[in-house]
């Protein structure tokens, strides 16, 4: 997978969907295909087309990669034992939202979580300007849950369950 | 095998690319060839870039 060519300075970053309640998600080539693709799903405001995507409104964007597994070894005579990056996940997106009952990706969300075997193509897109750094992935969604307590604004939680191995860098 | 038939295989599988390109045995030359041609932000690039790391090409020194 090319890495991205740009440096962003300072950027702000947003999430992206697609917005059909059946998705076809790209495919892991076109997942690392800005033009026509990833563009696509990610709107004007992150330099995109937003054709067949839509914003999810989250708290803050999560972290997003792998998470490695190790397995360690003990060497005999050796003061150190050794350790050994082993088959690695995809970190699980957990996200945070002011719920609020009429928005279209929230509802997606829900109804993709009622689900559970709907795959989406989600984008991370960093924005500086001009200029915009994709992460693009495919996903399931889980644990979608209301968290509607009278002190506090209503918030829903939800978690994005990537794809193995679905999952690419683009850039404009 | 036929490097177009490589190629579709490639742009079109929800698999990982690395270890789907392992499986195929291409051209290098042919690789090397379309990858200078290729649009580079395409799938066909992407999957180019990939076969070319599994096939090789080293033009002979004249």
């Amino acid at each position: 997978m090319a890495a991205p060519n740009k440096i962003l300075p300072g950027f702000s970053a947003s999430l992206w969907m697609q917005s059909a309640a059946t998705p076809t998600a790209l495919t892991t080539a076109n997942l690392a295909v800005w033009s026509g693709q990833v563009a696509t799903i990610v709107g004007t405001t992150a330099n995109g087309t937003g054709s067949a995507g839509v914003q999810v409104p989250v708290e803050a964007v999560p972290a997003f990669g792998q998470d490695d597994a190790v397995a360690n070894f003990s060497v005999a005579g050796s003061r150190q034992s050794d350790k050994i990056p082993t088959q690695s996940a995809p970190t699980s997106l957990n996200v945070t939202a002011a719920w609020n009952p009429s928005d279209t990706a929230l509802l997606q969300i829900r109804s993709d979580a009622y689900s559970g075997i709907v795959d989406r193509t989600f984008v991370v897109a960093a924005v500086d300007g001009s200029s915009t750094v994709a992460y693009a992935f495919n996903g399931r969604v889980s644990q979608f849950t209301i968290d509607a307590q009278p002190g506090a604004e209503a918030k829903c939680n939800f978690t994005i369950h990537p794809r193995g191995n679905q999952y690419g860098w683009s850039n404009t | 095998m036929e490097l177009q038939a490589a190629l579709d295989e490639l742009t079109s599988t929800y698999k990982d690319l690395d270890l789907v390109a392992r499986g195929l045995q291409v051209n290098g030359k042919e690789v090397a060839d379309a990858l200078a041609e290729a649009e580079s932000d395409s799938a066909e690039a992407v999957a180019l870039r990939v076969l070319a790391k599994y096939n090789p090409y080293t033009p002979a020194k004249k």
